[in-house]
């Protein structure tokens, strides 16, 4: 979520009799300051005396009294935020009177300050009835960067006056300014600039783009502020998900895929900085208001996901499909369900996208196994596994979506009760830090059986980490391309070469590597959070080069 | 023997071939009627009806619905027709259609393209037609269906899986004007190689065989098996009727009919059946009762039958065909061939009535009877040889008699006008030409006699005497027409003396004439110039005048005396010369000038030819003609050509005379 604040600001100018300070390099200053910063953030005559060697007490005292008198410190040589800066830049300030050009400004975020000093001779040309009162004094002690010339600073440091009545003489100001406080929610940063055009002593206008400054304000807060106020109308403002709760209607496809809405707010309040208007507020977090809109929501994410990676896909990958879409997402605790199969294919949806409706319907009618009606069934997201009214067909195995199977469940029952000389893992994406913490319990798992068990990987990625993954198995993995050639399977394969058995294998609907832990650091006998996954014992009807392998060939 | 010109005589020879055996061949006889038989899986098109589908599990009858709710699969590889049918009924009843076909295939049939649901894919090569849907599948394969149990049900639709999600290049659906092609998506999932247990299956062509043993066997695609089957049926043809004998030999049953089967061995327990295809084949195992029926189909009557060592005669019936080894197409016994064996050449004339071919060509293997036919052609002159020499110089021989006859009867004849103008001119020479014409006479009739005669007709013994006798003609001939032309210069020497007498006698005679008159002008002319000296001695004597003129006129005078005078001496001395010309002439005595033209005649320039002297005989060869025919050579090669029959005799006297080939001329 961002937003930006626009706020005109007004700049006087005035002639003003003052005394000003601008920052010059004064090393020897700078040195003292920082001596004074390393030892206690004061200066003490020990430290004037160490950074002078030479001064007498009564000179150091002196040259502390001048500190202060700078305001580098206080009576008491405690070092003050101009004393530190000071220190960091060797820049300290030179006071001086006289009259002088200011460019005064105010507002709530900045309060009053010089936008810019110069020093104007004496003349004998004014007359007493142009002398007014002084609009607003900038803020004394404070240190201004000129937004004219960035290099210049200056400190006014006092306005002397009689009876406290501060006047001026009023000039002719035509100089532009804006405020632009830029909001970042989701970094958690603001910063604010002046910018706009001044008129020089010369005569015409420069312009200017003042150096931005934060104001250390709370963000959250305040969009919780505002989530009682202007955004009212637009939802319900969800503070501990920091989203806004809205319903489904009327959302784009963009924003219902980004969660994520930009939302025109016409005055917006930021307490004791001001109030702005026409506030632009993009991205916020947007998230279903109710369950219905969550399914809706979540119904049409998952179509458009398919619209735009159109490929047939199977029973299993269409409720991954769903899962990815729905699941970290603000539908999943509204446990949208994705409809059955034949709900799936009946609707409307795809009537003008046929490749839509086949690629969901092929998979299912030309299955080489029958999908267990479990699978064809609706799919609530985050609700925990379902026991299978149908048993697993003979020699298969089912991990169940959510079904909280630790990797050394399902490595037992892919090992069959064998010890494995020798396993193989084909998946074609063997990448990213879940993929290989998944693979690192796999091996875990594997070795917890039979320790000395070689694990080989086989994948189709091109990208693939070697020298991660063979520092997690032992072994460097071997690419389709090499292996395969053009007909690199499709699905995730598991071989195992058991000690003094027939070598088989498993042919599975997911990979292995999609299952997450609930914590990190957790091991193989930790539950894992699973999708949907489906494993078919193979033996000789795999492809040649896996044939090979459980043959005892290959590598 | 016959008679008139030497010709080719055409023969011919009929054998009977009945008894003839055929070592191998495929026979086509009228098949006695199939048995009708009601099958419940292999099931014919049109000629069976197809009974109600049976769910195979349970064996329940159900009702024949299209699918509604569960997937249809279909696969239209060849004879589609039926399958196609069964997809648009299924998919116009709502059932989603799965099918599979060939690259290229497409439709515009409008009934299919409304069907809502049906996705195509084109694969590299569909297998088989067939349909597939819950629980139940058939395959068609030509006229036949084949429906199978639930096994083979199974197995089959992992066929159609394989192919669909791992072949499949191209993919489009209906729904829409026209199938919009695209290419397949990938799949969602691996589909397991079909095992090799499974009874449906693709099998590489290394393993497309068939298991033979006690099988009946039908072949549509496969080569031929090693071990005999029990019955095989195999499309007749020309070719591999070794290999089928050596299965006939081993107790196989070697028949054929068109049943439209595709590659099947069927048992009574058991069977294969594999489908036709460019790579990859179908296999199915099929079940006992799918492959009773096969076997009891493939134990039917069959149009063809392989036999070895039929008797030709056997199968000369109407109607009957036979396929032959090595042939294109089978064929009838064909009654009677007509075979036309090339020109056989005759050692001799002579034996050319019994000259018959060595060899005989061989008939073709399904002729009842066989008529050869061929021509004896007779010896002949080779080409290249030409006329012998010794008719050149027989020729040369006979020429030179004619030419010397000739020469010698115009010399007669040229002799005879002679005489008849000397007889004309000089009537003094009349008695002696009266001798001349005797002799001439006779020597033209003795030059006629001799015209007669060719001296190669007589040959080498009587052409020198002949030549001899002519030589005295021509002497004789030469003789009289000397004596002719020494009478006539005689008679012409005569007159012309008698002519030059009188010429000379009227020259004097002349000249005594004119010799008065020339003495005459004689004096007349001395007495002119005598007067004429005279005058001009008087002129010169006299005194030169003294007058200009006067003297110029006697000079006048002077010139022209002077010229008379010149004038007179002239005309004296051309007279004293005539003078004594014509005393010479007088005198001159008579002397006999004879004519130029007799004396400078040569022989040469005569009209008439000069009589042959006698010549050297020619040279005569020492051989005569053939009698007959003519003699002809290559090289040292002779031949006698004859012409006739009628020759013959003659012409092998001849022949062997010379020697030489007797030969005959090709007509």
């Amino acid at each position: 979520m961002r937003a930006v604040l626009q706020s005109e600001i007004s700049v006087v100018r005035v002639a003003v009799f003052a005394e000003m300070a601008w920052l010059e390099r004064r090393p020897e200053l700078g040195l003292l300051c920082r001596a004074a910063r390393d030892d206690g953030n004061r200066i003490t005559p020990a430290t004037v005396q160490a950074a002078l060697p030479g001064l007498s007490d009564a000179g150091a005292r002196n040259v502390i009294a001048w500190c202060a008198l700078l305001g580098l410190c206080d009576r008491h040589g405690g070092l003050t935020a101009l004393g530190e800066d000071v220190a960091e830049t060797d820049e300290a300030p030179v006071p001086e009177q006289g009259i002088y050009d200011l460019w005064l400004a105010q507002h709530p975020l900045f309060g009053a300050r010089a936008l810019a000093a110069e020093r104007l001779a004496s003349t004998r040309d004014g007359r007493f009835e142009m002398i007014k009162q002084l609009p607003f004094a900038p803020d004394l002690g404070t240190t201004f960067r000129s937004v004219v010339e960035p290099r210049e600073r200056f400190v006014v440091r006092a306005l002397p006056s009689a009876n406290g009545q501060r006047h001026c003489m009023a000039r002719v100001a035509a100089t532009t300014c804006r405020l632009r406080w830029t909001l970042d929610f989701g970094a958690g940063r603001e910063q604010w600039q002046l910018d706009g055009a001044i008129d020089a002593t010369q005569g015409g206008h420069r312009p200017f783009r003042h150096e931005p400054e934060t104001d250390g304000l709370d963000l959250w807060r305040l969009a919780e502020t505002w989530g009682h106020g202007p955004l009212a109308a637009f939802g319900r403002w969800q503070a501990a998900e920091q989203r806004l709760a809205v319903a489904f209607d009327g959302l784009t496809d963009a924003e219902q895929d980004a969660f994520r809405k930009t939302l025109k707010l016409q005055r917006v309040d930021v307490p004791g900085k001001g109030s702005y208007d026409g506030v632009t507020l993009e991205g916020v977090p947007i998230g279903p208001a109710t369950a219905p809109d969550a399914a809706r929501w979540a119904l049409a994410n998952f179509v458009r996901d398919l619209s735009r990676r159109p490929a047939y896909r199977s029973r299993s990958e269409v409720r991954r499909t769903f899962a990815d879409v729905v699941e970290d997402t603000p539908l999943e605790p509204s446990r949208p369900t994705l409809p059955a199969h034949d709900t799936l294919i009946d609707a409307t949806w795809h009537r003008d996208r046929p490749e839509l409706f086949w690629s969901l319907a092929a998979p299912v009618d030309l299955a080489p196994r029958a999908v267990a009606p479990e699978e064809l069934g609706p799919l609530t997201i985050g609700a925990p596994a379902v026991a299978a009214t149908s048993p697993a067909p003979t020699g298969a195995i089912r991990v169940p979506y959510r079904g909280d199977w630790s990797m050394r469940r399902l490595v037992d029952r892919l090992l069959d009760g064998h010890r494995p000389a020798k396993v193989l893992l084909c998946d074609r994406y063997v990448r990213g830090d879940g993929n290989l913490g998944a693979l690192k319990l796999l091996v875990q798992a594997v070795r917890a059986v039979e320790a000395t068990a070689a694990f080989e990987v086989w994948t189709g990625d091109e990208e693939t980490d070697a020298a991660q993954i063979r520092a997690l198995t032992g072994t460097a993995p071997r690419l389709y391309r090499d292996v395969f050639g053009r007909s690199a399977p499709h699905d995730r394969y598991f071989l195992v070469r058991p000690i003094g058995q027939s070598a088989f294998g498993w042919q599975m609907s997911n990979s292995p590597l999609d299952a997450r832990p609930g914590a990190p650091g957790a091991g193989p006998d930790a539950p894992l959070r699973w999708r949907d996954l489906l494993a078919y014992r193979v033996a000789d009807d795999v492809g040649p080069a896996m044939r090979q392998w459980l043959n005892g060939g290959a590598r | 023997m016959t008679n008139g010109p030497i010709r080719r005589i055409e023969r011919e020879r009929v054998e009977d071939r009945r008894d003839s055996v055929l070592p191998t061949a495929w026979i086509e006889d009228a098949a006695p009627p199939r048995a009708a038989e009601r099958r419940s899986w292999l099931l014919q098109e049109r000629a069976e009806a197809p009974p109600a589908p049976v769910a195979l599990r349970e064996g329940a009858v159900a009702p024949p619905a299209p699918e509604r709710d569960g997937p249809v699969l279909v696969m239209l590889g060849a004879d589609a027709g039926p399958a196609l049918a069964e997809l648009i009924a299924h998919a116009e009843a709502g059932a989603r259609v799965y099918a599979l076909v060939p690259p290229g295939w497409g439709t515009a049939d409008k009934r299919l393209l409304a069907c809502p649901k049906v996705l195509v894919r084109r694969v590299p090569e569909v297998p088989v037609s067939g349909v597939h849907r819950t629980g139940a599948a058939q395959l068609q394969s030509g006229p036949w269906t084949l429906r199978l149990d639930a096994a083979q049900t199974e197995a089959f639709r992992m066929v159609f899986l394989r192919l669909f999600w791992h072949e499949a290049t191209e993919e489009a659906w209906t729904g829409g004007r026209q199938l919009a092609w695209r290419a397949a998506a990938e799949r969602p999932f691996d589909v397991p190689e079909v095992p090799p247990s499974a009874p449906v299956r693709l099998v590489p062509p290394s393993e497309a065989g068939l298991d033979t043993e006690r099988a009946s066997l039908h072949l549509a695609t496969l080569p031929l098996p090693d071990a005999a089957p029990r019955r095989l049926w195999v499309r007749a043809g020309g070719e591999h009727h070794e290999r089928l004998a050596r299965l006939v030999r081993d107790g196989a049953e070697v028949v054929w009919d068109e049943l439209g089967l595709p590659d099947l061995a069927a048992r009574d327990d058991g069977g294969t059946l594999l489908l036709p295809g460019s790579g990859d084949r179908l296999r199915i195992v099929l079940t006992a009762a799918q492959a009773g029926e096969a076997a009891r189909l493939l134990a039917g009557p069959a149009r063809w039958t392989f036999r070895v060592g039929a008797r030709l005669g056997d199968h000369a019936r109407d109607g009957v065909r036979l396929w032959l080894p090595g042939e294109t197409a089978a064929r009838a016994v064909e009654r009677q061939q007509q075979i036309a064996v090339a020109d056989v050449r005759a050692a001799s004339i002579r034996v050319m009535e019994e000259t018959a071919p060595a060899t005989w060509p061989p008939p073709q293997p399904l002729a009842l009877t066989v008529r050869y036919r061929w021509t004896v052609v007779p010896p002949l002159v080779p080409a290249g040889a030409a006329e012998d020499a010794l008719h050149a110089r027989w020729r040369a021989v006979d020429q030179e008699w004619a030419s010397r006859l000739d020469r010698l009867w115009e010399a007669l004849k040229s002799a005879e006008k002679h005489r008849g103008s000397l007889g004309r001119t000089f009537s003094r020479l009349v008695s002696a030409l009266l001798g001349f014409e005797r002799t001439q006479r006779e020597a033209l009739a003795e030059v006629a006699r001799l015209r007669k005669e060719r001296p190669s007709a007589l040959g080498p013994a009587a052409a020198p005497p002949m030549f001899a006798r002519l030589a005295e003609l021509e002497a004789q001939a030469a003789k009289l027409q000397n004596d002719l032309e020494d009478a006539e210069r005689k008679a012409r020497e005569d007159e012309e003396r008698e002519k030059q007498q009188r010429a000379w006698q009227a020259r004097i005679e002349a000249a005594k004439t004119d010799l008065g008159a020339r003495r005459e002008a004689l004096a007349a002319a001395e007495a002119r110039l005598a007067g004429v000296r005279a005058e001009l001695t008087t002129h010169d004597e006299a005194p030169e005048p003294e007058d200009k003129k006067a003297r110029k006129d006697r000079a006048a005078r002077r010139k022209k005396l002077s010229d008379e005078q010149t004038r007179a001496e002239k005309d004296v001395a051309a007279l004293g010369q005539e003078i004594a010309s014509l005393g010479k002439r007088i005198e001159e005595p008579f002397v006999f000038q004879p004519p130029a033209s007799a004396a400078a005649r040569k022989p040469g320039n005569r009209f008439v030819p000069a009589a042959t002297t006698a010549r050297a005989a020619p040279a005569v060869p020492h051989e005569a003609l053939p009698e007959v025919g003519e003699l002809r050579s290559r090289g040292q090669q002779r031949y006698l050509v004859i012409r006739d029959w009628e020759t013959l005799a003659a012409g092998e006297a001849a022949a062997a005379r010379f020697p030489a080939d007797l030969v005959s001329e090709d007509a």
